[in-house]
């Protein structure tokens, strides 16, 4: 549906996003996923056409676009889109009917008066909104404001709907419901979907299939189970969920010399003697106490433990600067300054080259 | 282009006819003004048969003893005198208002404002029937409850320090309004932390509050510096018969000798001369507001004060009120008032016999105040109009766009706050002479010449457009509004509330405009304000003071809406 290929932008001699290639299938939802600066939404931008690209080409439902070999570039207010800006940029001197019936009155082809108003009740009534339909948008919250915006951006039956950051503007527990809500209403809808955030969750939940941007390019994309279980760069693997990450040399084919002498028991495609980034993720591992006969993992010291509620956090230090974060349910209580073993499955470590180099 | 949204033809038509306009309007009088200053000899206009170039307009400046020693140092004395009293006038005022426990804060904004809505030519004629020194009412009035025997003073208005001090009354609203803005937006809990540490209110105000706010005050400052500098109506009023040559008189009296032709080259060289200072302080106010952006204490927001009881003060405090406001409203409107019923008979030895509606009648039947009033209209509302229109589109085109030329478009509205209205009136007068367009001596070229003061509404428009959010321009061309659409129904709507303060101030000044429609005089585009002067110069009083009394009443309704729209300016 939606075939971004090669897209280049850059503001001056400072490059923006770099060769960004990606496709959407028709009704599927699709996020652009990275921290702030990364060019996740210049992209955005550049698909919805407020902003112009430097190089690429743009197609939406079989229609270029873009295309900047053969001089294509098609104005924002013919393409087949449908936008939530960050801030809803719900326009404060129109009431929430009027938002939301704007895009069909402004249509060349604009429907008549009781084909708008139906219309309008309809979207409003898909946000469930209806009941608010003559209030004016001043008087209106953050969830409400959002639901407004997402009507508005759907009135038209676009053939994409665009999200900048949908979630946000919202306060934390907002955040979660509201989450859920665009996920299921998006499904609903069936229409297909690109929206960007920095948030992992918010692209957990809501894509079928999701990108990490860093850098102006797209590292990685996949399904993000996918994505989280089997990171091709370090950044992905720290971007997504908390992780720890130790330096560590190979000394044979499956040994990994780690900080305080300690070692890893991996196959690594790297060459004896390279340098490698070991990522652990604090979830996979466990405590156990040093005097355990079974205990394997690295050894350590107790350094701070933190309640969580469901869950302790512990810090270990494993080496003179060295700490690991480790979060786990066990029922024991550790105390400061207990010698301790840090267990985790091998299998579950991420090895990268140092240089930063994917491995093959 | 790349990087901002695709603008369609109408995006980029309007704004060019725009900019084309504000180039012709703005920079075309300055480019012949140059020009003019190297046309010689000076009485041919510039592209006249016969005109040739030379350097002797601006070598003459150079020899002229009159403009070395006495222009030079009267206007430097002047406008020093001027800006340092309306200054701590202004500053009092705005610091009782703002900050203080008074009361009636409201009724006495709206009285402080009176002379910056009447025009100055009126003010002008108030102060000299109160204070002439032979036959001032006050004068006479101390003279014979003091049983003193001069026939002259106590108070003489006809020197320096009449001048200064009428100046300063008249200006004092301007600067009013910029430092209650400043002292509304300086956060009080900088002045709090003060007092929470031990400081008495007087160690506030000097260690704390002078210091936050001097950058706030000086770019006002330099503004009423470069405004004095172009006073023409009380330096022609009271100024001339004190013989205080000041330069924009100088200009005037090379267009209108006493005898002989005008000298257009001796005027733009003189105009050069005080274009380079006012360029000067045009700059220094630039830096200053950019070095303030750096002060983030006092920021756009508008916190809520908290005032000061005045205690023993307040006393003190309503006799400065009071004496303000006698003397810069209500003694100058009661005057007037009077006079236009009793004529030069001063209250105390007039009678009812005396009362009269005779000035009114002879005035409203007189067909010239029609037209002048009706001219006065069409030339507020009309250039008020154009100045709203096209400062909202430069507006737009500075923060909105990329578009080729836009920076140079915004240094020449900026550069706009720095010409005085009588270079301005002078240089359309030549570029209109000398331009095969009909319009010199009507009312068309006036509007023309008014609509110099964009800057004042620029400024206005584009604070308003960086507030609001682009996104909300987004939304609308994501939702299929092409760029009429979008300006039509998302951004002027919120504008609206900016640009009716725009089109208010606009309208203000093009009531009190004495200076441009009197360079430009001609019987067909006579306007009140020349009117005014013209029925005081020929010695009728009480229907001078009948016209004053109307333009009062015409302007006494703004009075009260213009508290509601500057003071959120």
């Amino acid at each position: 549906m939606l075939k971004v290929e090669g897209l280049r932008k850059s503001y001056g001699a400072v490059p923006v996003i770099e060769d960004v290639s990606f496709s959407i299938p028709e009704g599927q939802c699709y996020a652009l996923l990275g921290p702030s600066g990364c060019g996740k939404t210049t992209t955005l931008r550049c698909v919805a056409g407020l902003e112009t690209a430097g190089a690429g080409r743009i197609e939406m439902s079989g229609q270029v676009v873009y295309d900047h070999a053969k001089g294509i570039n098609v104005p924002i207010y013919e393409r087949p889109i449908g936008m939530v800006f960050q801030s809803y940029a719900i326009w404060p001197h129109m009431n929430v009917f009027q938002n939301v019936a704007f895009p069909l009155k402004v249509d060349r082809k604009a429907p008549k008066k009781a084909e708008i108003e139906e219309r309008t009740f309809a979207a409003l009534r898909l946000v469930d909104m209806e009941a608010y339909a003559m209030r004016p948008a001043t008087a209106l919250s953050g969830g409400q404001q959002q639901r407004v915006a997402l009507a508005r951006a759907i009135i038209r039956n676009p053939a994409l709907l665009l999200l900048d950051e949908p979630l946000s503007n919202l306060d934390a527990r907002l955040r979660d419901t509201m989450r859920k809500e665009l996920s299921e209403l998006i499904r609903r809808v069936g229409v297909t979907a690109l929206f960007v955030t920095h948030d992992q969750a918010e692209a957990f939940t809501l894509s079928q299939k999701m990108a990490v941007m860093h850098r102006g390019r797209l590292l990685q994309e996949g399904d993000p189970s996918e994505l989280y279980r089997n990171p091709v760069e370090p950044f992905v693997a720290t971007f997504l969920g908390a992780a720890n990450i130790l330096p560590g040399r190979v000394v044979s084919q499956d040994r990994i010399a780690l900080p305080g002498d300690q070692i890893l028991r991996k196959t690594s495609e790297v060459a004896e003697g390279g340098e490698v980034i070991v990522i652990l993720r604090p979830e996979t591992m466990r405590i156990s106490q040093e005097s355990s006969p079974k205990a394997a993992g690295l050894r350590g010291t107790l350094e701070y433990s933190s309640f969580q509620g469901s869950s302790i956090e512990y810090t270990v230090r494993i080496a003179p600067d060295v700490r690991l974060r480790v979060v786990t349910n066990s029922s024991r209580e550790y105390a400061q300054g207990e010698p301790v073993v840090v267990e985790f499955d091998p299998e579950s470590a991420r090895v990268f080259p140092k240089d930063g180099h994917p491995p093959k | 282009m790349t990087g901002r949204p695709q603008i369609d033809l109408a995006g980029r038509l309007i704004p060019a006819a725009a900019g084309l306009l504000v180039v012709l309007i703005l920079g075309l009088p300055l480019v012949v003004l140059i020009y003019t200053a190297f046309r010689g000899p000076g009485d041919f206009l510039p592209f006249e048969d016969g005109a040739r170039w030379t350097l002797n307009n601006v070598a003459n400046l150079f020899d002229d003893p009159v403009i070395l020693q006495q222009v030079l140092p009267n206007t430097l004395i002047f406008v020093a005198g001027t800006a340092c009293l309306t200054l701590t006038i202004a500053f009092v005022l705005a610091w009782l208002v703002e900050r203080t426990e008074l009361r009636g804060r409201d009724f006495l904004f709206s009285l402080i404002l009176f002379p910056s809505l009447v025009p100055t030519v009126l003010l002008a004629i108030a102060w000299i029937t109160l204070l002439s020194p032979n036959a001032g009412w006050a004068n006479l009035a101390i003279r014979s409850a003091l049983g003193l025997s001069q026939s002259q003073g106590p108070f003489n208005l006809f020197n320096m320090w009449g001048l200064i001090v009428c100046q300063s009354l008249a200006s004092t609203p301007f600067m009013f309004l910029l430092l209650t803005a400043t002292l509304r937006t300086m956060n009080p809990s900088l002045e709090e932390a003060a007092q929470a540490s031990g400081a008495n209110f007087f160690q506030t105000f000097r260690r704390v509050t002078i210091p936050i706010l001097l950058p706030g005050i000086l770019a006002p400052f330099i503004l009423i510096t470069l405004i004095t500098l172009e006073q023409f109506e009380l330096p022609l009023i009271i100024g001339l018969p004190a013989r205080i040559n000041v330069f924009s008189y100088r200009i005037y009296n090379e267009l209108n000798p006493a005898s002989g032709l005008p000298n257009y080259g001796g005027a733009a060289a003189v105009s050069i001369l005080f274009l380079m200072l006012g360029f000067l302080a045009l700059l220094l106010y630039n830096w200053v507001t950019r070095e303030n952006a750096k002060y983030v204490t006092v920021t756009g927001k508008a916190y809520r004060q908290s005032r000061f009881a005045l205690g023993k003060w307040a006393i003190p405090a309503y006799i400065f009120l009071g004496i303000y406001i006698s003397f810069a409203a209500v003694l100058p409107a009661l005057t007037l008032l009077w006079t236009s019923f009793f004529g030069f008979r001063m209250p105390g030895s007039a009678s009812w016999a005396d009362f009269s509606f005779s000035a009114y009648l002879v005035l409203l039947s007189d067909p010239t105040f029609w037209r002048a009033a009706l001219n006065t209209l069409i030339v507020a509302v009309a250039s008020g109009l154009i100045v709203v229109l096209l400062a909202t589109i430069v507006a737009w085109t500075v923060t909105r766009t990329r578009f080729f030329g836009r920076r140079a478009l915004e240094m020449l509205t900026f550069t706009s706050l720095g010409i005085p209205s009588v270079i301005v009136a002078f240089a359309v007068m030549v570029v209109y002479l000398s331009l095969p367009l009909q319009i010199y001596g009507t009312v068309a070229i006036l509007v023309l010449a008014y609509c110099y003061r964009m800057a004042t509404v620029t400024r206005i428009t584009r604070s308003s457009l960086i507030q609001i959010h682009p996104e909300l321009e987004e939304a609308a061309a994501a939702s299929g509004a092409r760029w009429f659409a979008t300006q039509w129904y998302v951004l002027l709507p919120l504008m609206m509330p900016s640009l009716i303060s725009g089109f208010i101030i606009m309208f203000i000044i093009g009531v009190r405009e004495f200076t441009i429609p009197l360079v430009l005089y001609s019987p067909e585009n006579v306007v009140l304000s020349v009117l005014l002067w013209q029925t005081f110069q020929a010695g009728q009083p009480s229907v001078t003071a009948a016209l004053a009394t109307l333009i009062i009443v015409l302007v006494l309704p703004v009075i009260f809406f213009a508290r509601r729209f500057l003071s959120t300016n």
